[in-house]
């Protein structure tokens, strides 16, 4: 507080000193009635300029009010785009996450399918290659035998 | 005399004094916390200034933003320019402003009504 006051004083110090020399000057007892006349116009004079003064600094104040109310609202309406703008990111965020995950289940579907398919196509070339190795044993060592078997199948 | 040159801050304004070179500017933002403690350097300045001016002072004043107790101050800086003008030497004061900030060119013209100096309002 003591700052404060002290600083007050100290942009005012040219208008303190003005009001202090008339103070003293109301002190005084001897002076002639030119005297105070000279002293009356001086405070007149400095008066006329501080009112001037106060007049210019109150609308200066009320324009940097305004624009701090300016600069507020526009820092609010800001904050609130930003806030939807997140909201709407969040929910975007969450939509893509849910989707992901059902992306990642269809996938396991799929491989797991594909896995069988692989399976059942192993176990049936196998089975073919089997066949065919068994059908070119009897047709290069066993001729006959296989004719035979041929005709037993085409029945 | 010694120049007198203050870097800006985020709260304080660039100040170049010059009379050699007879730059004489004030621009930027000003919101110091003690407006009087970082303008008493520059008003100390002027006033040792106009004991031995140079033919023509034009000084550049280009602020973007300042708080009340700064116009105060700046209203001090413009007394002392005009007391330098009434003891008749040429003095101009050009207060430049942002072309579209209202506000500060308002704040020209009310410091141009008060003062009995060549007050300049520049638009840029």
């Amino acid at each position: 507080m003591e700052t404060e006051g002290r600083r007050k004083i100290d942009e005012f110090a040219e208008e303190s000193r003005i009001l202090e020399n008339a103070r003293l000057t109301l002190a005084k007892i001897d002076l002639t009635p030119d005297q105070w006349r000279q002293h009356y116009e001086q405070l007149v004079e400095a008066y006329a300029n501080l009112l001037e003064s106060a007049r210019v600094l109150t609308r200066n104040s009320d324009r940097l009010q305004r624009k701090l109310d300016e600069a507020n609202r526009k820092l609010e309406m800001q904050n609130k785009l930003l806030e939807k703008e997140a909201e709407e990111a969040l929910l975007k965020s969450e939509s893509v996450l849910q989707l992901n995950k059902r992306l990642a289940e269809e996938k396991m579907r799929l491989d797991t399918r594909i896995n069988r398919v692989q399976m059942a196509l192993f176990v049936l070339i196998a089975v073919l290659t089997v066949v065919i190795l068994f059908m070119l044993y009897y047709l290069i060592f066993d001729p006959e035998r296989a004719m035979r078997l041929m005709q037993e199948i085409r029945k | 005399m010694r120049n007198l040159v203050i870097e800006p801050t985020s709260k304080t304004p660039k100040v170049i004094l010059n009379a050699d070179l007879g730059i004489f500017e004030i621009s930027g933002r000003s919101i110091p916390e003690d407006s009087i403690g970082f303008y008493r350097k520059v008003l100390d300045w002027i006033d040792e200034y106009s004991k031995n001016p140079l033919p023509e002072t034009v000084f550049k004043f280009h602020l973007e933003y300042f708080n009340t107790s700064s116009s105060k101050v700046l209203l001090d800086i413009f007394r002392r320019l005009e007391r330098l003008h009434k003891a008749g030497h040429k003095v101009v004061i050009r207060w430049h402003y942002d072309a579209d900030d209202e506000d500060m060119a308002e704040t020209g013209q009310d410091y141009q009504a008060l003062l009995d100096v060549p007050f300049e309002l520049v638009p840029v």
